[in-house]
């Protein structure tokens, strides 16, 4: 589930991961490369936007218009700003979801987090293996504290620094 | 001339260093300690960093002036804003027995000081917009000072009546500049705009022009070459502006016949001419709806606007200005206008949030291309607009066939341009494409004020938009070398949608 920030609250999405891209309701939405996108809606051609996401904003070029979105779900944020799987704010260890060895692809969750009352999950910054698990469930950890080694299989990410 | 220093950056630095390219010589770029790796800086055949870093930096004249002499040019470009309507600079680079590629400091200064401009044109047969040049202490904060030039200006603003403008003679760019609609106003607007233009200019001195309500800014370029020859290459109208800034500028004026265009050419001609002027330069008018025009300035420099004459006289103006400062004859024919030319202004700042500048990674930044489009930048994806510099990104601009063709064009490239990272102005933009004023081309200086009162609001995203922002939520942050550092000033002004 995504969450955006609206004019009035906010606008939740699912998509649903299908055939190497995703389905949202009717709409089949595909990646073509770093920032471009295709989608369709029942058969009708397909039309590109171009999309990316930088921190706590996904920013999108459709049909002549950009908008920024804002995410509500902070917590995917800490763990792909810096690039490393760290807690983004001070709380407790809900779940651990990856053993050692793991092959993870970017985005998918790594660790389930509970702060403030509110759940929010680590994601990986990239595809890679998960090299080691620096937490348990129930640990208490503190903002910027590592949570998970994950062996990058793209080191683009890092040498661009 | 050999090799020219171009002592500016952005997108005019890259203008200039193209027409250099393309003529022959070399060039040499100057940078700002935090604009090493600027595009401008890799276009030159070589650059030279500057002390220090921010506007401050391409201020220096005394530096680019040591820098020029290192790097072994012969000329100085300054192109728009810094140094270019500096006397001071034009006269210390000559001095420095380097060619200054613009007019003569003698007639910057003559053109630079607003009330003796006025002065010299009226004196050349040039009509000016009715109002009276004052004599007034430079400075002088005393209260018996200012008593006495409130006096003075009381009397001088019954005679040219309310509405006027009361306007700093050393002023630009707004500084200094008062509407006054009544007499019980004129005290505290001349108090603030002698404040203002003492604090800005160092120079207080003030006179009143009658406010011209619904005008047109038109202006017409001009170009001079050393042999005698003085020519006029059409108008530009700049009547959309937000805050005296242009934002949507065109060529030829919707408002034009061929009398007035020669009326004015003369006129601005006649301009040029009453100061020797030698270069490229630009006659701005105000344009009244019975066809009256008067003198308002002459930018004594090449302007951010040109290529939309450019595109319809065919003439490349930088170019031109170099081959005239070498000496030679300019390379121009009767004038032949073709087609229509429009140049909107990407400017980044956040039309939905007052126009303040942004700043942020140009994550994605693919221009628009295609027939009859031309884009002129100092940057490239991958870059960051620091909050340092003046927030234009680049100029985009059309030429088509007709006046209907070219709104078209520019909807269409303004459509294909994507930018992503930074708030621009590029949706405010196109939604201005679409009203019926600039349609109908019935514009005046004040429509954006008019028209968007309480500011511009961003389009509400449609379901397909939502879909696939979620896909690309789960994807990792674009890495780019400015976006991934956690110093990245972006952090801080992140702001959020309502």
């Amino acid at each position: 589930m995504v969450e955006f920030r609206a004019r009035e609250g906010s606008v939740e999405v699912q998509p649903i991961p299908n055939d190497g891209g995703w389905v949202i309701g009717s709409l089949r939405v595909t990646r073509l490369d770093d920032v471009r996108w295709s989608f369709e809606e029942d058969g009708a051609p397909p039309r590109i936007a171009y999309a990316v996401r930088i921190r706590d904003d996904v920013w999108l070029h459709v049909d002549g218009r950009v908008h920024r979105l804002n995410l509500v779900e902070a917590g995917a944020r800490g763990s792909t700003e810096e690039g490393g799987c760290t807690a983004p704010m001070p709380g407790a260890v809900l779940e651990v979801l990856v053993d050692v060895g793991d092959e993870v692809l970017a985005g998918s969750p790594l660790v389930v987090m509970e702060a403030m009352k509110m759940e929010h999950r680590v994601l990986a910054p990239a595809n890679g293996t998960v090299a080691a698990v620096h937490v348990e469930v129930g640990a208490r950890v503190q903002q910027g504290q590592t949570l998970i080694d994950l062996d990058s299989n793209t080191t683009e990410d890092s040498a661009q620094r | 001339m050999r090799s020219v220093l171009v002592a500016n950056r952005g997108e005019i630095a890259c203008r200039v260093i193209r027409a250099c390219t393309e003529a022959g010589l070399d060039s040499v770029a100057v940078f700002a300690e935090d604009e090493a790796g600027a595009l401008h800086t890799e276009l030159a055949t070589r650059a030279v960093g500057l002390t220090g870093q921010g506007p401050s930096a391409y201020l220096d004249g005394e530096a680019i002036i040591a820098a020029a002499r290192a790097s072994g040019a012969d000329a100085v470009h300054p192109g728009f804003g810094f140094l270019s309507e500096r006397a001071d600079f034009a006269r210390a680079v000559m001095e420095a027995g380097l060619v200054w590629i613009g007019p003569s400091p003698e007639a910057i200064e003559r053109m630079g000081d607003k009330m003796t401009a006025r002065i010299t044109m009226r004196d050349a047969g040039v009509p000016v917009i009715p109002g009276c040049e004052l004599e007034t202490p430079t400075t002088g904060e005393e209260e018996r000072d200012f008593q006495s030039v409130l006096a003075s200006v009381r009397l001088a603003a019954e005679n040219v009546g309310y509405p006027l403008l009361l306007k700093a003679s050393a002023g630009g760019g707004g500084k200094g500049m008062r509407e006054v609609h009544s007499e019980a106003q004129l005290e505290d607007a001349l108090r603030s705009a002698r404040r203002e233009a003492m604090t800005a200019f160092g120079d207080g001195r003030v006179y009143i022009e009658r406010l011209l309500r619904k005008a047109r800014h038109v202006e017409v370029q001009v170009l001079a070459d050393g042999h005698g020859r003085t020519v006029h290459l059409g108008e530009r109208e700049c009547s959309i502006q937000r805050r005296h800034q242009k934002v949507f500028e065109e060529s030829p004026s919707p408002a034009m016949n061929a009398d007035l265009r020669a009326r004015m050419g003369a006129a601005a001609v006649a301009a040029a001419t009453a100061v020797d002027y030698v270069g490229a330069g630009t006659v701005e008018f105000l344009l009244e709806e019975d066809g009256t025009f008067h003198f308002l300035e002459m930018n004594t420099r090449i302007q951010v606007e040109h290529p939309i004459t450019e595109a319809v006289t065919g003439v490349d103006l930088v170019a031109e200005q170099l081959r005239i400062a070498s000496g030679e004859a300019m390379q121009v024919g009767d004038l032949h206008l073709q087609g229509h030319a429009i140049e909107v202004r990407i400017y980044a700042e956040d039309p939905s949030n007052a126009f303040l500048p942004s700043i942020g990674p140009l994550a994605v930044f693919r221009p628009p291309t295609g027939p009859g489009v031309r884009f002129d930048t100092g940057v490239r994806e991958g870059d960051v607009v620091s909050p340092s510099y003046d927030p234009m990104l680049a100029k985009l601009v059309v030429h088509a066939p007709s006046r209907r063709q070219a709104l078209a064009r520019m909807r269409r490239a303004l459509d294909d341009f994507v930018v992503l990272g930074t708030t621009t102005n590029v949706g405010f933009l196109r939604d201005l494409l679409d009203l019926s004023e600039v349609v109908n081309g019935t514009t005046y200086t004040t429509l954006i004020d008019e028209v968007f009162p309480a500011g511009w609001t961003p389009p509400v995203p449609s379901t397909a938009a939502l879909a696939v922002a979620a896909c690309a939520a789960s994807m990792p942050t674009k890495s780019t070398s400015s976006n991934s550092a956690p110093s990245s000033p972006f952090i801080s002004v992140a702001r959020r949608l309502p």
